[in-house]
């Protein structure tokens, strides 16, 4: 991976720039730069089968190796590698768009960001994608295509998507798996704040319906460590808490235990139903979730 | 409690702002938009509300350490039991009263008490403040002025003390104390101060006139008295506290040991050499090293060269109190004591005679040459004259004496005779409770011991008796195992109780007729009444009680008087109204003595002596008595009053005087400590600091970042 991958992968940097579709272009193709001795190359297309030469068609696609054992012409047919739909869900919920300190990312900016690049790299393996944002309910969804208009059509989507309302994770992918009949890759962004038992259920259905499912679970660092060195409110961005004053030193050290108790509760929960937990918070790379993808994509080919 | 600064109490005010800050803290927290808010809840709620606790305490010990230094710069002072009497400022009328009686001519290691009052008086004069105006009193038995007025001029001040004298007088606090609220009433400042300098030497204090004194006090302005002890616990009363003789009869030529008892109050080990003159001549000399606050005794073997008087003089090395030095004692030397036994009616001479066991104590060969002369006669018919020679009446289960003998017999116990009586038979408890004893002035028997078939044992009450003394152990073991069954049970009051029975009740007594006394054993000597007869032990035990009794010498039998007393002593028989009689001390000055002839029997009397000594008695220029007069123990000792005892004799509830001891080294600073009170502010700041320490330890478990109250603290 070259310096300016490594650079344009951090989530910090990428930030700045204000072209979502910039960002996504940057990001996959740096990505991919840095990837060039890896395993995932030549991966567009795939033979088919051989068929016979109709007259009129284009000569390009004659396997003269054939005609030189066999004299007959034969046309080499290559389809496209799957047909594999990718659905991204991403949580615009009020959670997600809060960041406990300024000037941070937010979890809503690193989820798009990384919508945004997912669906740039889907598209570029001529996958169709399509997009849902929700909050306590679905709020957009973009129907799956493998067009190249359909990227400026998310990413559009995406640049306006802003923070919505509360979180019902559980009934919102259920809904969503109700709706989506065809199998495909499911890939939910979210911080699933939400009843862990329903999350689950939800994410369980998708399975249900033989779908793959991904999940990138952002958090803030500061949501996982609670690193603050000052007595503060805690306020709930979802309204659902009353306010909660407290010195952060004191509740630290079983607030982390809590939270990773959590995480390890999804992860383990997750495992057992073959679905990919990707743990990520807003500081981590992209190119961690996005290898994420590119490794469940390589057992679904 | 009062403060020297005490404008400074209003920054007590700055004890509200860690409140302030606390609160404006509170308000100043940043919100936090947090989406895992139910992480945070469970464990915020267990946090609550030890931190909330946490939190008050840190805000109290904020506010206290505030306050405890404010009050430290405000400069607390504790005042002991004076709080109405210090008040004001612009200075105080002083004065100062110092004792110049004789006491304080006791010399110490660096000259004498006296010049150590000067020189504290001149510590007190550089301590006073420039505003104070100053006077002098001199005391002893009156007080005397140095100035006529208060004077400012501390130099006039301290030549004025450097040319006192001390006196030869008598102290008289009262008088002191009076002349010094008389000259108050010249002062000009409103603030009185007295300071009495002097050794507090105890004297004798009549409530009474104390009484009237502190009415004569009562509706006065209050004073100040500060007390200024000079060195009197620096004293050690050193002395001789006894002289015991031996209790046995003492004979010519045999050898015996006279004790001798030195103590000190002192705090540690003491060496003192001590001697022992016997008529005139020293004839043993040791060191004694006596304990811290103890006694220490010495016993001198002693021959006893002749028959007669014999003075003897235990002395210490002359100290600073000579009076304590000596103390003389008369050694009675005789072949024989008579003693009289009466025998009552029906009491007959053989196996039965209760007096048998007596007589064989008091004359065991049957010789008559033992050291008591035993003479038996009836009680009833014995001639009263014979009385006047003997020291030691012996007297057993008595039934009849008659009206004139039991009167006589009174008139000699009452002179100084002496009466050892055995009642054990019931047949004589009327006789004996309803004429003799209620002629003495002492209680009856108490109850008979009725039951023939029950007996009891004789246990020692008073083992240090001189009696009774060094008799215990052997006495314990044979006494013990005695037993009696005819028996009274004396009331516990009755007299001293010496010895007891087992069960209970007193066995033997010793009580004081006049100036004579007798010894009741309430039983019977007899073989019928029991085998304490034939105890080894009985013998000596009625030995040592006459032996007791012969040569203790009460009334006109003794030799031995204190000063000021009257001196008085049997004439001998051979001088008539004509020989010429005289007292002449060891130095050879003679006082003339005058011969009583109406005293039965007749005595040679003088008025009393002033100093202490052996004396002898002579008639026609022969010696026939010595005598010894003593200083009495606790007048000779010398006692201090302490400040406290000093202030709850001349002081009551009402008295317009309050004392105050001035203790400390140095005058000056217990000077200041005394008016301005104990400081607190070092105490304060100490406290202050720990809470300090305290309020770290807790802020580190509360939280020390973003705190703003701790930073303003800080």
């Amino acid at each position: 991976m070259t310096d300016q991958g490594i650079r344009m992968l951090d989530p910090e940097v990428v930030s700045r720039i204000g072209s979502i579709d910039l960002i996504a272009r940057s990001l996959v193709e740096g990505f991919l730069v840095g990837l060039h001795r890896s395993p995932y190359h030549g991966f567009s297309v795939e033979f088919a089968e051989y068929r016979q030469y109709l007259p009129g068609e284009s000569v390009q696609n004659v396997d003269w190796r054939v005609y030189g054992r066999t004299d007959r012409h034969y046309v080499k047919v290559f389809h496209e590698e799957t047909n594999l739909h990718g659905r991204i869900l991403l949580d615009i919920s009020a959670s997600m768009a809060t960041t406990p300190e300024e000037g941070r990312v937010s979890k809503l900016h690193y989820g798009k960001l990384l919508a945004a690049a997912l669906s740039y790299l889907l598209l570029k393996q001529n996958d169709a994608v399509a997009l849902a944002t929700f909050d306590d309910r679905p709020r957009t969804i973009v129907q799956p295509r493998s067009s190249r208009r359909q990227l400026n059509h998310l990413l559009n989507v995406l640049q306006q998507a802003e923070g919505g309302a509360k979180t019902d994770v559980g009934h919102v992918l259920d809904r969503i798996a109700e709706m989506t009949w065809r199998r495909g890759l499911i890939i939910v962004i979210s911080d699933l704040i939400d009843d862990p038992e329903r999350v689950l259920t939800g994410l369980k259905h998708f399975r249900h319906r033989q779908h793959e499912v991904l999940v990138f679970h952002v958090l803030d660092p500061r949501e996982i460590d609670l690193e603050f060195s000052s007595e503060a409110r805690f306020v709930d961005p979802e309204g659902d808490i009353d306010p909660i004053r407290t010195q952060p030193w004191h509740v630290r050290e079983s607030y982390r235990a809590g939270i990773e108790e959590w995480r390890e509760t999804l992860a383990r929960e997750c495992g057992q139903h073959r679905i990919d937990y990707v743990p990520l918070h807003t500081g981590t790379p992209f190119d961690v979730a996005l290898l994420a993808y590119l490794n469940k994509r390589a057992r679904l080919r | 409690m009062q403060f020297l600064n005490p404008m400074i109490l209003f920054g007590l005010a700055a004890a509200a702002v860690p409140l302030v800050l606390h609160f404006l803290s509170r308000r100043n927290v940043v919100d936090i938009r947090f989406a895992p808010m139910r992480f945070l809840l469970p464990t915020q709620e267990r946090q609550m509300k030890r931190m909330s606790l946490r939190r008050l305490l840190l805000l109290l010990i904020r506010m206290a350490i505030v306050a405890l230094v404010v009050m430290a710069v405000a400069r607390p002072t504790l005042r002991a039991g004076l709080p109405q009497v210090i008040s004001g400022s612009g200075g105080a009328s002083v004065v100062l009263l110092i004792d110049e009686s004789a006491s304080m001519q006791a010399q110490i290691t660096s000259g004498t008490v006296f010049d150590l009052a000067l020189a504290e008086a001149l510590g007190i004069v550089d301590a006073l403040d420039a505003g104070d105006e100053i006077a002098v009193l001199g005391f002893a038995s009156g007080a005397r002025a140095l100035f006529s007025e208060f004077i400012g001029n501390r130099d006039l001040v301290r030549a004025s003390i450097n040319g006192m004298q001390c006196t030869s007088e008598a102290t008289n606090y009262q008088a002191a104390l009076d002349a010094a609220r008389e000259f108050l009433t010249r002062g000009t400042k409103a603030r009185q101060e007295i300071y009495l300098i002097g050794d507090l030497q105890r004297t004798d204090v009549d409530s009474t006139a104390i009484a009237r004194w502190q009415e004569r006090q009562a509706g006065a302005s209050p004073v100040a008295v500060y007390l200024r002890p000079v060195e009197p616990e620096a004293f050690v009363n050193r002395e001789l506290a006894a002289v015991e003789r031996p209790v046995a009869l003492l004979r010519a030529g045999e050898t015996t040991e006279l004790d001798v008892d030195v103590a000190q109050d002192g705090r540690s080990e003491q060496a003192v050499p001590v001697f022992l003159d016997v008529a005139g001549v020293t004839i043993a000399e040791t060191e004694l090293v006596l304990p811290p606050m103890g006694t220490r005794r010495q016993s001198f073997p002693l021959t006893l060269p002749e028959t007669g008087d014999l003075g003897t003089t235990a002395r210490m090395r002359p100290d600073r109190y000579p009076l304590d030095d000596a103390m003389h004692a008369v050694l009675a030397v005789s072949d024989q004591v008579p003693v009289l036994m009466l025998r009552g009616i029906g009491q007959l001479p053989g196996e039965g005679d209760p007096l048998l066991f007596l007589l064989a104590a008091l004359d065991p060969e049957n010789s008559g040459t033992g050291r008591f002369a035993p003479r038996v006669e009836m009680a009833a018919r014995f001639d009263l004259a014979i009385l006047a020679s003997t020291p030691v009446v012996m007297m057993v289960n008595p039934n009849e004496l008659g009206a004139a003998r039991r009167a006589g017999l009174t008139d000699y116990l009452e002179e100084g005779g002496t009466l050892l009586l055995f009642v054990g038979d019931p047949r004589v408890q009327r006789y004996v409770d309803g004429s003799l004893l209620p002629a003495w002035d002492l209680p009856g028997l108490g109850s008979f011991r009725e039951n023939a078939q029950t007996r009891d044992r004789l246990e020692i009450l008073a083992p240090q008796h001189p009696a009774l003394k060094d008799f215990e152990a052997e006495a314990r073991a044979t006494l013990g195992e005695a037993s009696l069954y005819n028996f009274y049970r004396l009331d516990d009051e009755f007299g001293t109780p010496l010895m007891a029975w087992a069960d209970g009740g007193v066995a033997v007594t010793e009580a004081q007729v006049g100036e004579g006394r007798v010894i009741l054993c309430a039983f019977d000597p007899a073989a019928t009444s029991g085998d304490l007869v034939y105890s080894p032990m009985f013998l000596p035990l009625v030995q040592r009680l006459t032996g007791y009794l012969a040569t203790a010498g009460w009334g006109r039998f003794g030799r031995e008087f204190s000063v000021g007393e009257r001196l008085s002593v049997e004439a001998p028989d051979d001088v008539s109204s004509e020989s010429a009689f005289a007292l002449v001390a060891g130095d050879g000055r003679r006082w003339p003595a005058t011969l009583d002839a109406s005293a039965q029997p007749a005595r040679v009397r003088v008025e009393a002596v002033a100093r202490a000594g052996l004396y002898d008695f002579e008639a026609d220029g022969r010696r026939f008595a010595t005598i010894a007069v003593n200083v009495d123990r606790a007048e000779s000792r010398r006692e201090w009053f302490t400040p406290e005892r000093f202030g709850e004799v001349y002081a009551d509830e009402d008295s317009p005087l309050r004392f105050l001891g001035l203790q400390g080294e140095n005058v000056g600073e217990a000077l200041r400590t005394a008016r301005e009170g104990r400081p607190l502010h070092p105490l304060l700041l100490w406290m202050a600091g720990i809470l300090m320490v305290i309020e770290s330890f807790i802020a580190r478990r509360v939280g020390s970042s973003g705190d703003g109250a701790r930073e303003a603290v800080s």
